[in-house]
């Protein structure tokens, strides 16, 4: 397959902070191993609840812990759940999606109102629930389930999104030459959709991330360390109160950050497919701008030549 | 029939685009249109007519900017404005009792979540400040009535009318502030040919008892043949040809107009083969520098693809061809 | 806060929630409120179904889960009040959490005779408090947090939204839009210990945990009880319409461009009508739409975000019992709350549909 670079700089720069964060999950653990020499979990006695300095980047919490390594550790336990939850609410959404709008009738029907009651359910809630019955699910458990409960606002979209290449001339075109409805869609409709699933898996992965963050803080996301797991432990020795900063905003900025890159990525996306939201991009704005100064000078010098 | 209503001279529309150049969809074009007089205006789709109906209109929205000219215009009992200069309030003042539009899915005009009496009011209201409740209601049923539609249908939504009265609905709309001129952008594609024609008649009649006057955009030559007086075709954002719709019909002068003329069927005219133009509009960002339709002109010559033709008047028309030329 | 799409999912339900009825011209009004009753019921049927759903969950859940709960249930209680359950109190955790005796079948209505009658047994972590008392105490302070900052966070957002998306491209949509991106992505839990550390223990403006001043008399006739109340949710409300106006401000923001480019709007402007006229009587009319059906998909994930701010403040809604009874493994405490919650997001969802229906005429028609 071809790689194209999307053109929309948000695009990009949503993309590489993503990409960043991926490869911080990855690195990072090895980083504070290889390169920082210590442990998430290491107490340097020496200083307890210190604020950010050359050895400790980041400061230490209140039992001498480096934050930087409690963060680039988190980075793992968190991108990894993202990941996971979200590959799984993808394949679980293009499955169920796909299948109801490309097959239309009773099954599309029953598909539909399937994914209309799990995404009723309040979703945090549930897994709060699940959660609490198991005890400290481990990081693939807490994946599996943060998939299962994340997937029917994809499934619906893709479902609107089917729909409409089942009424397209070509597919129209190849089940009237006989080809095989399993195989349109597999190796004629989901290429098709490859730019809005990957878009709605980047969503995914982060409500994930979200997902994980929130039942990791309440102490209920297992003992993976993760940024929420971190966020949880500082609340519960009082870095609040103590105004220990560096704990617990770097985690949670860290949170936002990926965030933001994918909605800056969902926003471009949303522009190359609507022209209406593209015309009103500042770029657009400034150009007019431009194009109306650079008239009004035109016509100023016109008039000047026509008195001269 | 001699005084000028609405004068266009050397308007020229751009698209601009965030890089690179600009892109020129309306250029140098001259449109004049008199009190109560049908202009019509043909090409395909692309050709650019309908960004020049939103430029006369002021109705532009970005990336289009109107990049020189004037629009002339003469309001009742007043004296001459240019509305490329216009500020928008000042605009606001002409638009609807002056001049009105006519878009071509009424569907997509009206706003789909109040009732046809509201839109109607909503214009009432504000071009007609002395008028009271009860004879808003009046003057919509009476409009409403005028264009075949029963009045009480004024209390339903947009979606609950069938395409035709959509149509004629927005017709009457138009029709609400008495303008002087009506801007028609394909009223009738929207709808079947039975339908079309009815509403075609109904325009003909509410112009010779209202006298306003029409500009009308299409893609579909013949028909403006039966509706217009005077007609203009545009090729690329330019106009190639002009003449009274008899001349056009009898005598087009440019290869473009004839291909035009021959590809749709008159309304009134027994089926026969339609030859039509082969080849697609050029690309507006990469014209040719000689004439924009020489690549698919089939009375093409050297000069063609090297020199643009410049509108040669004809005694009531004019062409922008060099066949015209050596006619001469 | 976990809803991973908000804006399409709004977008998408609009379209695909109008019932496939074939459009007829005939007489209005009556024909009207008929398709708008078969969408009301349609919608009805799919948060009965949901509501279903959840009683099953509620069921599984616990039967399923490694371990037995009815046992752990016992257990906790024996340490608890050092003495074994009395048969009375065992035969209602067996009812709701599995009688090793009846099948399957016969635990479910059992299970079901004991909700419908909201009869959720003892409270572990606040034996012997009833968990029926311990949610009507809870469920007040829930619904007005999360109903006034809902309304409000909504309000300021869909106007705003509307303001930025009129004239897009301007400075001020640029640097909201982009605050709201930013804001949107925010994690709930996080900016309340930010607020928590700034206006309580930095500038001491704002009590750090409560929902009302306990040196007051609890009673809502006083005066000072029910302004310590405001002081005590000012942080947790601020956080939720802070966190809550950016999502409504984004997604209205761009529908609102997306409909100034429609023809009924540019139609309208052709109508020389005002500007405050076409922007509100046309475009923003229009635009709030999908904001509507939003409100009612978003309040599921309203909720999530705040059980975490209720959590951070300590304040004494259904969040912060959750959390507790999650924390000390309240079993009857989870499952009543997780009823309670879903009840409450449905009933809500029902209201925002009708709500709908008043402000879309087509509810319940084919687009044509």
């Amino acid at each position: 397959m071809r790689i194209r670079l999307p053109r929309s700089a948000r695009v990009r720069v949503g993309l590489g902070v993503f990409l960043f964060f991926c490869l911080v999950g990855v690195i990072g653990p090895w980083i504070v191993t290889h390169v920082m020499h210590t442990t998430a979990e290491h107490s340097d006695f020496n200083a307890v609840a210190a604020g950010p300095s050359w050895h400790h980047l980041l400061g230490t919490t209140t039992s001498g812990q480096d934050c930087l390594a409690q963060l680039l550790e988190g980075a793992r336990g968190s991108v990894f759940v993202g990941l996971l939850s979200g590959f799984i609410a993808m394949a679980l959404a293009a499955l169920v999606g796909v299948t109801a709008g490309f097959t239309g009738g009773i099954t599309d029907r029953l598909l539909n109102a399937f994914a209309n009651v799990v995404m009723t359910l309040p979703s945090f809630i549930l897994l709060i629930i699940v959660a609490g019955y198991i005890n400290s699910p481990s990081i693939l458990l807490s994946s599996a389930i943060i998939g299962l409960v994340e997937w029917p606002g994809g499934a619906r979209y893709l479902r609107a999104q089917a729909m409409s290449m089942r009424g397209r001339d070509f597919t129209t075109a190849l089940i009237a030459i006989g080809e095989s409805r399993w195989r349109i869609l597999v190796v004629e409709v989901m290429p098709h959709l490859t730019g809005i699933i990957s878009a709605m898996f980047l969503r995914a992965v982060v409500a994930g991330v979200f997902a994980q963050a929130g039942l990791a803080f309440l102490g209920i996301g297992g003992s993976t360390v993760s940024w929420g797991f971190v966020i949880g432990a500082a609340q519960q020795h009082g870095a609040i109160g103590l105004g220990l900063w560096w704990w617990y905003v770097p985690p949670g900025l860290c949170i936002a950050l990926l965030g933001t890159a994918t909605a800056l990525v969902n926003f471009g996306v949303d522009e190359v497919s609507n022209p209406a939201l593209r015309n009103a991009s500042s770029g657009v704005r400034k150009a007019m701008k431009r194009a109306e100064r650079e008239l009004a000078a035109r016509r100023s010098q016109e008039t000047e030549g026509a008195t001269a | 029939m001699n005084d000028v209503l609405l004068e266009a001279r050397a308007l020229s529309v751009d698209y601009v685009s965030e890089r690179g150049p600009w892109v020129p969809a309306c250029a140098d074009v001259d449109l004049t249109v008199h009190a109560g007089e049908i202009v019509g205006i043909a090409g395909e789709s692309a050709s650019g007519k309908s960004t020049l109906l939103t430029a006369l209109t002021r109705l532009q929205r970005p990336p289009a900017v109107t990049s020189g000219g004037s629009v002339t215009y003469r309001p009742r009992g007043g004296d001459p404005v240019d509305l490329v200069s216009m500020s928008e309030r000042q605009l606001s003042r002409l638009r609807w009792t002056e001049m009105s539009v006519v878009m071509q899915s009424a569907m997509a005009c009206l706003n789909p979540v109040t009732t046809i009496l509201a839109q109607f009011r909503d214009v009432l209201k504000r071009h007609r400040p002395g008028m009271s409740k009860s004879d808003r209601v009046r003057r919509t049923g009476e409009l409403l009535e005028m264009v075949g539609i029963p009045a009480d249908r004024m209390y339903s939504y947009p979606h609950q009318l069938s395409g035709g009265m959509r149509q004629r609905t927005l017709i009457a709309l138009a029709l609400a502030c008495d303008p002087q001129l009506i801007v028609m952008d394909e009223p009738t594609t929207a709808v079947d040919v039975v339908m079309q024609r009815q509403i075609l008649n109904q325009i003909l009649e509410l112009q010779g008892k209202l006298g306003f006057a029409v500009l009308f955009v299409t893609h579909d030559l013949s028909l403006l043949i039966e509706l217009a007086d005077r007609i203009a075709i545009m090729y690329a954002g330019r106009i190639v040809e002009t003449g009274s719709a008899r001349q056009i019909y009898d005598a087009p002068r440019h290869p473009y107009t004839k291909g035009l003329r021959d590809a749709y069927p008159p309304l009134s005219e027994p089926v026969r083969h339609l030859p039509g133009i082969s080849g697609t509009p050029p690309d507006l960002r990469n014209l040719p520098i000689g004439c924009a339709f020489a690549p698919r002109c089939a009375h093409r010559f050297d000069r063609c693809e090297s020199e643009r033709p410049e509108l040669v008047v004809r005694g009531d028309g004019a062409a922008a061809c060099h066949l015209v030329e050596v006619e001469r | 806060m976990t809803d991973p799409m908000p804006m399409m999912a709004a977008e998408e339900a609009t379209v695909a929630d109008r019932a496939k009825t074939p459009r007829r011209v005939g007489k209005r009004a009556d024909r009207r409120s008929g398709r708008a009753a078969v969408f009301l019921l349609k919608q009805l049927g799919v948060y009965v179904v949901t509501g279903f759903l959840a009683l099953v969950l509620n069921f599984v859940i616990p039967r399923f889960m490694p371990g037995d709960p009815a046992l752990q249930l016992a257990d906790r209680l024996r340490q608890q009040t050092g003495q074994s359950p009395s048969p009375d109190v065992m035969a209602k955790i067996d009812a709701l959490y599995g009688d090793p005796h009846k099948n399957l079948v016969a635990q479910f209505v059992d299970y079901v005779d004991h909700v419908v009658h909201f009869d959720f047994g003892l409270s572990i972590s606040q034996y012997p408090t009833p968990v029926k008392d311990l949610v009507w105490q809870a469920l007040p302070w829930t619904v007005a947090l999360v109903g006034t900052t809902t309304v409000i966070a909504w309000l300021i957002g869909t106007a705003l939204g509307a303001w930025t998306g009129w004239r897009p491209g301007r400075a001020v949509d640029s640097g909201l839009t982009s605050l709201s991106t930013f804001l949107h992505a925010v994690p709930a839990f996080w900016f309340a210990l930010l607020m928590l550390s700034l206006f309580s223990f930095r500038l001491g403006w704002f009590p750090s945990s409560g929902g009302y001043d306990p040196s007051v008399p609890y009673s809502l006739g006083n005066l000072w009880f029910v302004l310590s109340i405001l002081k005590y949710s000012f942080l947790p409300a601020m956080a939720l319409i802070v966190l809550g106006f950016s999502t409504w401000q984004f997604t209205m923001r761009n529908v609102m461009v997306t409909t100034i480019a429609e023809d009924y709007v540019q139609f309208a402007r052709a109508k020389g009508l005002s500007e405050r006229r076409v922007m509100f009587g046309y475009a923003a009319r229009n635009a709030m739409l999908p904001n509507i059906t939003g409100l009612a998909h978003a309040l599921g994930g309203v909720i999530g975000g705040v059980v975490l701010v209720e959590t951070v403040f300590t304040y004494p809604g259904m969040g912060y019992l959750l959390t507790q009874g999650v924390a000390a493994k309240d079993f009857p405490l989870m499952q009543a709350i997780f009823f309670m919650l879903v009840f409450a997001v449905l009933v809500s969802n029902f209201v925002a549909d009708a709500v709908y229906v008043l402000l879309d005429p087509r509810t319940g028609q084919e687009q044509s």
